[in-house]
């Protein structure tokens, strides 16, 4: 056989993993690394969909303060124009008079409300205080998770 | 199944409480349309008898712009009258017809009767007594010809 003319010889690898491999110290991971890495990966998701909605609560209370802002200067105004003030100040000056002509007394205190203007400062203030209540939960949840991935972080050194 | 059980379930309080809000909500209906109806009426008169009322076409000699009462506020809609009460400065008194003008610059003819309280401060007074300038709150009714029947006259210091 004429062997200088082979460039290469297929060996099966097989044979000399050993020597081949020898160098490399084989790498155990610690127990529970598994479950730690999952538990990890749904703490930054919970993490993220934390984040996204208190951004959502913070634009969605922007504008109710900014809608509360306008409805309470309008509302302050329009009731300053009204005669609400004036009507109210009756059952404390002229309570038998209230009484005695109570169904009058009523529809003039009910056509003095800014009707719509008292709707929308309501549903604003209601809206705000929803959106602040959601924004202290979800801080809450977000420092919780924060807390839990730094103790994560550093509890297996 | 267990009456009891169905009856303190979930479900059924949800049902009562959905009850309770759709009832509040066909009240309130209610109680809108009544006061925005009787608003309008007097609204309606009120523009039909100026000429009467007050002697000159509502608009003016030279046609001046709409008043507030028939003008559109960006919050409110339509600004129809009070029909059962102002509060106002007398400008004018003539027999038993008191002319106030309001705090949105509108006159409005106030018929006092032989029944119509007044008061000022602890004590009562005739219609004699009443005076131009005097600040004075009128609760009363409505009637066709977009005046307030007055039934109860506060004299405000």
């Amino acid at each position: 056989m004429h062997r200088q003319g082979v460039l290469f010889i297929l060996r099966p690898m097989q044979e000399d993993k050993e020597q081949t491999f020898g160098y490399i110290n084989p790498i155990r991971p610690k127990r529970g690394l598994f479950s730690r890495i999952i538990r990890r990966l749904g703490l930054e998701e919970k993490l993220r969909s934390v984040k996204r909605n208190l951004g959502l609560f913070i634009a969605a209370f922007i504008f109710f303060a900014a809608l509360f802002g306008a409805a309470f200067v309008v509302l302050k105004q329009l009731t300053a124009e009204s005669n609400l003030g004036p009507f109210l100040s009756l059952i404390f000056s002229d309570p038998q008079a209230v009484l005695k002509y109570w169904d009058s007394f009523a529809l003039s205190i009910l056509e003095s409300i800014p009707g719509f203007t008292a709707f929308v400062f309501l549903l604003s203030t209601a809206f705000l205080l929803l959106l602040i209540r959601s924004i202290i939960l979800y801080f809450g949840k977000l420092l919780s998770i924060i807390k839990s991935i730094r103790k994560q972080r550093y509890e297996h050194k | 199944m267990n009456i009891n059980k169905i009856v303190q379930s979930k479900v059924i309080i949800v049902i009562i409480v959905a009850i309770f809000e759709l009832a509040f909500l066909a009240g309130a209906f209610n109680l809108g349309v009544r006061v925005g109806y009787h608003k309008a009426r007097f609204s309606y008169a009120w523009g039909e008898y100026y000429d009467r009322n007050f002697g000159g076409p509502r608009r003016g000699i030279f046609g001046a712009p709409e008043g507030p009462a028939f003008g559109r506020s960006a919050f409110e809609g339509p600004a129809f009258m009070n029909a059962h009460g102002i509060f106002g400065s007398v400008i004018k008194i003539d027999g038993d017809t008191v002319i106030i003008k309001g705090a949105d610059n509108m006159e409005r003819v106030i018929l006092i009767s032989g029944e119509t309280q007044i008061n000022k401060f602890k004590g009562t007074l005739r219609k004699e007594d009443l005076k131009v300038n005097d600040k004075i709150i009128v609760i009363g009714d409505p009637n066709e010809q977009g005046q307030i029947i007055a039934k109860f006259i506060r004299v405000m210091p």
